[in-house]
């Protein structure tokens, strides 16, 4: 059976480029701040991975319950990072994990949520298996 | 209103929180300390930090602060421990090529240079050695090992002898020598290499 994405990835790619989302979960602040030098920075190198996101790159909606006892869903995805990217940004972790979500803000408007980390495990992905991969040094 | 929940743990909210005793990596720094007065977006429940655009700006507006004054704290600290260990000011000045009176600018944060203060602090852990190693690596004469080729006529055979006196502080004594007929368990030394020379007669310096 075909897997999809819950949610449209052309969304996210669209509010990645006008810096409109919230970064975090999984100490993913922490972990970016490791690798780069301050937050803004980290939102920039974030915008431009999620730019290169692709539908193959999807690999899982993962389930999370609520205190209602609702599921909320996350798209997972798995990125090999350009050359040009890792090389401008200086990071030797070449591939990626991208988590997000869509929920509907304080107002009525819709809240992207995104999660990035370096790959820690092999994932399969629509377009094949992606393992955790360092360069040596740029 | 739909409240925000905090996608993380899908149990609590997120909202605007100041705390003291917040950390975070920032430039070189492992653990800068977050002003307290800063809010930032964290769930209550899990205590996730969320951070959007504006966040993120006046989180790096309040810790590019808070660096600049953690800067010129780590400069005091590492030329008292020189200054402790009786390197000058003046001298390191010289040392590390920086003119007249720089140091006092980093120390007051006039001047900023994290790979200066990098390069203190790592002379100040350990001033006596380090300092003295500087010294000697900015010679233009040799500070390596000399080796000198010794023909031993009548044993057929030759060695090589090391002369160590250019490095004065690994004690002769401790220096391993490659070459052999040495008599059989005996370390190979500079002492018995000089004896075994005089054993042998001759030594020539090719």
């Amino acid at each position: 059976m075909e897997r999809r994405p819950k949610f449209d990835l052309e969304r996210l790619v669209e509010a990645a480029s006008v810096d409109a989302f919230m970064l975090g979960g999984s100490r993913c602040l922490v972990i970016l701040l490791q690798y780069l030098p301050d937050h803004l920075t980290c939102r920039r190198f974030v915008q431009e991975l999620v730019a290169l996101l692709s539908q193959g790159d999807f690999c899982n909606t993962k389930m999370l319950e609520d205190r209602k006892g609702d599921a909320e869903d996350f798209d997972e995805y798995g990125i090999e990072a350009s050359t040009e990217l890792l090389d401008q940004y200086g990071m030797e972790e070449v591939c990626w994990y991208i988590k997000f979500t869509i929920r509907k803000g304080d107002w009525g408007d819709e809240v992207f949520f995104i999660s990035v980390h370096p790959l820690e495990k092999p994932i399969e992905r629509v377009d094949g298996w992606l393992s955790p991969k360092r360069r040596l040094h740029s | 209103m739909k409240k925000r929940i905090c996608p993380a743990c899908n149990k609590g909210s997120i909202v605007d929180l100041k705390k003291p005793g917040r950390r975070t990596p920032y430039r070189n720094i492992p653990d800068l300390e977050i002003p307290a007065e800063l809010a930032i977006p964290t769930c209550d429940h899990c205590g996730e930090e969320w951070v959007d655009a504006a966040t993120s700006a006046r989180l790096d507006d309040a810790l590019k602060e808070a660096y600049q004054s953690v800067l010129p704290a780590k400069v005091e600290n590492a030329l008292r421990q020189l200054t402790e260990a009786g390197v000058t000011q003046q001298e390191l000045e010289r040392l590390l090529g920086l003119s007249v009176g720089y140091l006092s600018k980093l120390k007051s944060g006039k001047e900023t240079s994290t790979q200066l203060i990098g390069m203190l602090m790592m002379l100040a852990a350990e001033p006596s050695v380090r300092v003295d190693e500087l010294r000697e690596l900015w010679r233009t004469t040799t500070s390596s090992p000399q080796v000198v080729e010794t023909k031993v006529t009548e044993q057929g055979s030759s060695m090589r002898m090391v002369i160590t006196d250019v490095l004065p502080s690994i004690p002769a004594k401790n220096v391993s020598l490659s070459g052999h007929d040495y008599p059989r368990g005996q370390r190979q030394t500079t002492e018995n290499v000089v004896e075994a020379s005089g054993r042998f007669g001759r030594r020539s310096a090719s």
